[in-house]
């Protein structure tokens, strides 16, 4: 590929793909989620084509190195590498990969560097590919990345004490509004032992992990997400309902 | 001076096409009326004809231009078998292998939760009335192995073992005739990853 001098180029940037489109008749836009560059939009030229050695390379959720260049919205791949160390993403763990794809994609502004939630990304990804077979562990990676992915966005919660300032309680319930913040409610909100429980990094299940689920629920739709439901929420449900066809 | 309203309005009917934007809807009717009129003209008889004819089958979703595609008509095929694919083009595929004797059901997408893609963009209705009629004893999901064939697969493994069906994945591994040496990493990786037991 010949390249004009004075373009702008990256090598070797580590990078994840969040989800790719199809582009003219045998292309490809990317949207990926770069350790430097934070979120990008990249073309993959000729990636549709027959044989392209580069179908096997352009997976979601894998580690990736890649080369681009160009100054614009849209730059040009020129090189993809693969990187070893996670299995593919399957069954309920790809589900929690797509999820977190989609609130990516709907909360991180572009070309904007975000190298420490990169790195906790893909601790994610890591985590989800290890415990594809434990649904717990699944939905408390989740979690954590949901509050991460908030804190990178300026969104610091602090679950050991209200927005006025008192220490959360282990038998008071708790939710979350824009303009109460943290706030204590007399039922139907999240009890402040699994607050505690999950600021102190433990990995809460059962009940505690339902309840966090749905405050998390509260503050990223009460601070980053628009009205719009998440698609991939959607589909997790929908499968949980047939799971247990009575719960 | 402007467009005639009849080449403007072929314009702006190419530009229906995947990939086609303004420039290449342009180009595309320019060749058209002007070097090729008589493709043109069959082009658009091809079009109406496909439209008034093709349908769904009842039975697999396919197009057809009959009630039941030949391959449902086809009483020789193993009914106890149900291939599901994304598209038309996946059942020619496995068609052309002679592998396969079941019959199939396709289903003419795929879900895509990131593109707005859900359960009931898919065929989702019909795939069900088929895989319950009685007959059917294992589904084969051959959806693509990409992120969204994968989360299709997984759905509809889902639903149909919910229902008591039998649900089978195809396998992904190294090409035919595939030396270690040339096989793209991911490839080989996943091979290793999902290899399978020899000791029987
Ligand atoms: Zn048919």
């Amino acid at each position: 590929m010949k390249v004009p001098r004075g373009t702008p180029r990256v090598n070797q940037q580590p990078a994840f793909i969040l989800h790719q489109y199809p582009y003219r008749e045998t292309s490809r836009l990317l949207d990926v989620f770069s350790r430097d560059h934070g979120r990008i939009t990249l073309v993959a030229r000729g990636v549709q084509r027959h044989g392209s050695q580069l179908r096997g390379v352009l997976l979601g959720h894998q580690p990736l190195l890649l080369d681009w260049f160009g100054g614009g919205e849209v730059k040009t791949l020129h090189a993809a590498h693969w990187q070893p160390g996670i299995p593919q993403l399957r069954e309920v763990a790809l589900l929690c990969g797509l999820y977190a794809n989609e609130l990516l994609q709907r909360i991180l502004p572009r070309e904007i560097q975000a190298s420490l939630l990169f790195a906790e990304y893909f601790q994610l990804v890591k985590c989800l590919a290890r415990n594809a077979g434990n649904p717990a562990m699944l939905e408390f990676a989740l979690r954590q990345f949901e509050g991460q992915l908030l804190a990178s966005q300026g969104v610091a919660i602090d679950w050991r004490n209200t927005a006025e300032g008192a220490p959360v309680s282990p038998d008071c319930f708790y939710a979350f509004s824009v303009d109460r913040g943290l706030h204590e409610t007399p039922s139907e909100g999240a009890r402040g032992q699994a607050l505690l429980a999950f600021a102190d990094g433990q990995a809460v299940q059962g009940w505690q992990m339902q309840e966090m689920k749905r405050l998390m629920r509260q503050v990223l739709s009460a601070t980053l997400l628009d009205s719009q439901p998440l698609q991939t929420r959607n589909l997790m449900q929908e499968i949980q309902r047939m799971v247990q066809p009575l719960a | 001076m402007s467009t005639p309203p009849s080449l403007q309005s072929l314009i702006n009917a190419l530009k229906v096409l995947p990939g086609v934007g303004p420039k290449s809807a342009q180009r595309m009717a320019f060749h058209l009326v002007q070097r090729d009129p008589a493709g043109a003209v069959q082009l658009a008889q091809a079009i109406i004809d496909a439209q008034g004819k093709l349908q769904h089958c009842r039975l697999c979703n396919t197009f057809a231009e009959t009630e039941l595609c030949d391959i449902c008509l086809d009483e020789q095929r193993n009914h106890s078998q149900l291939c599901v694919v994304e598209m038309p083009t996946d059942l020619w595929s496995i068609e052309a292998t002679r592998a396969f004797e079941g019959r199939y059901f396709v289903l003419m997408g795929r879900l895509s939760p990131l593109d707005g893609i859900g359960v009931n963009d898919i065929a989702l209705k019909p795939l069900l009335a088929r895989a319950l009629d009685g007959e059917v004893e294992e589904v084969i999901l051959a959806t693509n192995f990409t992120t969204e064939g994968e989360a299709t697969a997984y759905y509809l493994a889902e639903l149909l073992r919910a229902r008591g069906l039998r649900v089978s994945r195809i396998a992904r591994g190294l090409p035919v005739g595939g030396e270690l040496e040339h096989a793209d990493p991911a490839t080989l990786a996943q091979a290793l990853i999902e290899r399978r037991d020899n000791t029987a």
